[in-house]
């Protein structure tokens, strides 16, 4: 069985490098990016089964990236789990509606981020 | 003319007139009737003179040749003549010639003294002859020959009479006449006598009214009515008479009045008034006097007027000063009563003037003292407390003065105090006017120096509603209101308006705003805002970077570690979790305090919040140990709530309650569905809360008393915060718990549907208007069935589908718009709320539904059946309508529609 790809989006690059380093640790594989146009171009890519998206991010913030990642045929239906301090992220109507959505605010307990991103991809 | 009744002097006037005018009246007659007769007799007498003069003549013949033939010719032609009786003619010696009747022999001839006169030429009648009835007028007639002319003219010749006609003519005429002038005459008369006597009547009794009148008068003031009066109507003598009359009567009048009420004066005077002639006897005495001394009056007139006196106060100096014209008063005495009592007294004398010379008397006024002299004594026993009240009153009214001025400067003060305030104070009347308004209020509402204050245009830049305040206690919010705003259009500034009612002895008497600026704290506020969500940032982001490191470390990412490390490296995990609450519940509160936590509510998927709520706790509860189960509602359960608040409230709940559950425990999360309301339950097998503890969780910063594990304790903030946002739901959080059994925390917030969630989404929508400045829309959709029948003939199923078609079609359109939809079964609607930033958005969506719902067609049991639906749409651009009142405005017209 194929190792399930999560890419990791969000410009603090100690996050990423943490969060990389436990996925990899629980056996996923990691991909990572630390701005929406270096995302938006390794999602289309490399279609991964999961991504987690920071939202503040400079130029482009999170919630602008994730709708332009639905109008993507290939990432419409992929599972976002928004990771950001914000918590109104899920406010906005569309994400509000959208199934494949979850919201997890930092900081968050790692464990518990492993635990929902397994369960999403159960889920699919 | 009035039959009055004809008085004696009238009569008499009656009687005297109507004889002078009877006497007249005879005279006249009797002048009358004889000139008559003297007149027709002379008439006849010369006409009978004239006729027996031509019988002479034409019988000159005759009779001088003494021829009867010749004379019987003549007379038969003057036989026609009626009158006459006879004619005989006659010689110079008085023998008769000729007669022609035979009469002649039964008259006495002609005398001789007649006979004489006749020969002398003379024509004359003669005395009367009677024949029997017949009266007869003796006429005689000279028979004088015609002189035959002589040669001498101047001589004269004295004609001698050769004989005498005689001529009887009958008196008949004459009788008749004086008769029939009599008669007439007596007609005349009559009628004379009676309108004379009708006009004495008439002119007697007017001559005689004012005498009557006068008469009548006279009786009636002698029967002492003396208001009698004569009318004055002529100036002749009966009017000065009645003149004088009226003036008599007048001055009687005036005497008896005079007199009447001088007798009144006597009679009613409270001071005995005594009379006394030159000789100081009593004359006069009045009735106040006779009951004062207890006499009758006959006992007293005549006496001396010192009886009446215990000690006579009139000696002789007195009596001098009187007669000599002085008047006395003031002088103190005592009368004696008939009983011998005496009776203090004050008396004046006058002396009475006859013809201001003869002194006839004087009149002694007496006054009764007693009473005075008593109520002097207690007057003078009273001065003094009077002085002593003076006293007080006036300093009374100094302290009155004192206080007012001192009220006045209170005032004064008061509202110089309000008109220095920096809250601005505006005060309306229950009627709804200002009251006052002082300078901040003015400066507030940014209206010019020359706009004139009045009740509307405040209210209305205050954004009140008048009426609000009017009702006051009566109104829905009892007169109190809240609200900030914007008031200003070049440099806006906040205003907080706060009002309340005024009560004045349980009446109220108007309503009382506090205005403050609160734009520099509003400012603050935004200052802190940024604040908060920066240092939210800050913080979070370091604590979520060393969290995440130590977990993996912990997890062995970097590699197997010793025990030691682990458990070192736990207690760091620990701390960083404990931090990130701490933060977590301090910004929460800090974002609650400064307003700012705005809940949004959407339909959400309420069982998905619950799930993702528990799952970030899975691990401390695997690692615990304890047991957990959460128990859903079957099917969807979708609820329009606050995703994110309804979550963390959930968090907060299942964090306490798996910390306070020891090892082996068990928590239980249920969720359901209760009578319009969602209740979740946090059910734990934990340590519990003391009782008296119970009641004060919920308030800030209050921690429970004792700790579990180490430093368990936080702040304190989780459990106020939960609260807050449930009940910014309009819901309510709870607790009951057994202390070492466990504890139940559970909330519930409404769960409205149908008809009813489209209330409280357009109230939200309605009152979220003037901050978002969206325009909320309301569509209300109906379907018809016009294609097949009608509504009512199809069974609930197939209304059910087909309003479930229209749902459905209504989220495609809708898609990314935040919207709600609610079916409402019972009329057979679908509804929904949506809120557009523009117009343009509005109308472009409403195209795309009309469009939609014109084309729905709904399967049912293979049949296409297609549906005719109305479409009701309101948009609301007034905020403060009522949500059901809007529904029943479209009803209202989609049912019109329809038919």
């Amino acid at each position: 069985m194929a190792l399930k790809k999560v890419l990791v989006i969000d410009d603090e690059p100690d996050f990423v490098t943490t969060i990389c380093d436990r996925l990899q640790f629980d056996g996923y594989m990691a991909l990572s990016a630390t701005s929406a146009e270096e995302a938006f171009g390794i999602a289309c890519k490399e279609r991964p089964d999961l991504i987690l998206l920071d939202i503040m991010m400079p130029g482009m913030d999170g919630i602008r990236l994730f709708k332009k990642f639905r109008s993507e045929s290939k990432l419409a239906s992929t599972p976002v789990i928004f990771v950001s301090v914000r918590g109104d992220v899920m406010n906005d109507p569309v994400i509000s509606v959208d199934k494949h959505c979850h919201l997890l605010r930092k900081p968050f307990d790692m464990n518990a981020l492993m635990h929902i991103i397994g369960e999403c991809l159960a889920e699919v | 003319m009035k039959l009055q009744k004809i008085t004696p002097l009238a009569r008499q006037m009656l009687i005297m007139v109507a004889t002078i005018v009877v006497a007249m009246t005879g005279a006249f007659l009797t002048y009358f009737i004889i000139q008559t007769r003297q007149v027709f007799d002379a008439t006849l007498t010369e006409e009978g003179k004239a006729i027996s003069n031509s019988i002479a003549s034409t019988s000159e013949e005759g009779v001088a040749n003494k021829d009867p033939l010749f004379l019987k010719k003549t007379f038969d032609a003057l036989e026609s003549h009626t009158n006459v009786v006879f004619i005989a003619a006659y010689g110079q010696d008085g023998h008769i010639i000729h007669t022609a009747s035979n009469i002649v022999e039964n008259i006495p001839g002609p005398h001789p003294f007649d006979i004489a006169r006749v020969i002398s030429g003379q024509s004359f009648r003669g005395t009367i002859i009677r024949v029997g009835n017949l009266e007869i007028d003796d006429y005689y007639a000279p028979v004088i020959p015609t002189p035959t002319p002589t040669t001498q003219p101047s001589v004269r010749v004295t004609p001698t009479a050769i004989g005498f006609i005689r001529m009887g003519m009958s008196r008949v005429k004459i009788s008749a006449v004086e008769k029939r002038s009599i008669t007439f005459s007596l007609l005349v008369a009559a009628v004379v006598m009676a309108a004379g006597i009708l006009t004495a009547s008439i002119l007697s009794r007017r001559l005689v009214k004012p005498l009557v009148e006068l008469q009548n008068m006279t009786k009636r003031i002698s029967e002492g009515d003396l208001d009698a009066k004569l009318p004055v109507n002529s100036n002749d003598e009966i009017g000065v008479l009645s003149a004088a009359f009226n003036a008599m009567t007048q001055a009687l009048r005036q005497t008896t009045v005079s007199r009447n009420y001088i007798d009144n004066i006597l009679t009613s005077m409270n001071d005995a008034l005594v009379v006394v002639s030159p000789e100081q006897a009593i004359a006069i005495v009045n009735k106040y006097a006779l009951s004062l001394l207890g006499y009758d009056t006959e006992e007293l007139i005549g006496r001396p007027l010192n009886l009446l006196f215990m000690e006579y106060p009139i000696d002789n100096e007195r009596w001098e000063k009187l007669l000599a014209g002085e008047t006395l008063s003031n002088i103190a005495s005592s009368l004696r009563a008939k009983d011998g009592s005496s009776i203090v007294i004050s008396l004046s004398m006058a002396p009475i003037f006859e013809r201001q010379w003869r002194f006839t008397g004087a009149v002694i006024v007496a006054r009764d003292i007693r009473e005075s002299q008593r109520l002097l004594g207690q007057l003078k026993a009273h001065a003094d407390d009077l002085e002593r009240h003076r006293e007080v009153l006036t300093s009374m009214l100094e302290d009155n003065e004192a206080a007012r001025s001192l009220v006045e400067g209170e005032h004064l003060k008061m509202q110089a105090a309000v008109d220095s305030m920096v809250e601005g104070i505006v005060i309306f009347t229950a009627t709804g006017d200002i009251a006052l308004i002082n300078p901040a209020a003015r400066q507030m509402l940014q209206f010019g120096d020359d706009f004139k204050l009045s009740a509307e245009p405040i209210a209305t830049a205050l954004g009140i509603d008048l009426r609000t305040l009017i009702e006051g206690n009566n109104g829905p919010h009892k007169g109190h209101l809240l609200h900030d705003i914007s008031i200003g259009e070049t440099s806006p500034h906040i205003i907080r308006v706060e009002g309340a009612p005024v009560m004045y002895r349980n009446e109220h008497i108007g309503s009382i705003l506090v205005l403050r600026d609160i734009t520099r704290e509003r400012q603050l506020d935004e200052a802190k805002h940024e604040l908060i969500t920066n240092v939210s940032h800050e913080l979070r982001t370091p604590l979520a970077a060393i969290a995440n490191i130590v977990s993996n470390i912990l997890v062995g990412v970097t590699g197997p570690i010793g025990d030691k490390l682990r458990s070192h490296l736990n207690i760091a995990n620990v701390n960083t979790k404990r931090l990130t609450n701490i933060i977590d519940n301090l910004l929460d509160i800090a974002s609650l305090d400064t307003g700012r936590a705005v809940i949004n509510k959407k339909m959400t998927d309420f069982s998905k919040i619950a799930q993702e709520a528990t799952t970030a706790l899975h691990p401390e509860i695997d690692q615990k140990l304890i047991k957990f189960n959460l128990s859903l509602p079957r099917g969807s359960l979708v609820v329009y709530c606050d995703a994110m608040s309804i979550g963390q409230v959930i968090r907060n709940l299942l964090n306490n309650a798996v910390r306070y559950t020891p090892q082996g425990g068990s928590v239980e999360v249920t969720v359901e569905a209760i009578a319009g309301n969602i209740q979740v339950t946090v059910q734990d097998t934990g340590i519990g809360i003391p009782t008296d503890e119970q009641k004060f969780i919920f308030e800030r910063f209050h921690q429970i008393g004792r700790t579990y594990g180490p430093g368990e304790k936080g702040l304190g903030l989780g459990l106020p915060i939960s609260r807050q946002l449930i009940e910014m739901h309009g819901g309510s959080i709870g607790v009951t718990s057994m202390p070492g059994k466990g504890s139940r925390f559970y909330f519930r917030i409404p769960y409205p549907i149908e008809e009813e969630l489209i209330v409280t989404v357009l109230s939200d929508h309605l009152k979220g208007m003037s901050l978002t400045g969206d325009l909320p829309c309301l569509w209300l959709f109906t379907p018809n069935f016009l294609a097949e029948k009608t509504l009512s003939s199809f069974d609930d199923k197939i209304v059910a589908a087909a309003l479930g078609r229209i749902e459905s079609a209504l989220h495609f359109i809708l898609g990314n718009l935040n919207y709600v939809i609610a079916k409402i079964a019972s009329k057979n609607e679908v509804a929904v709320v949506v809120s557009f930033e523009s117009l343009d958005d509005l109308e472009r969506t409403s195209a795309k539904i009309t469009a939609a719902m014109k084309q729905l067609i709904f399967d049912h049991e293979g049949k296409a059946l297609a549906m005719a639906i109305s479409i009701g749409q309101l948009v609301c651009s007034d905020n403060k309508a009522k949500p059901r009142d809007l529904l029943d405005t479209i009803r209202k017209k989609n049912s019109a529609s329809y038919t």
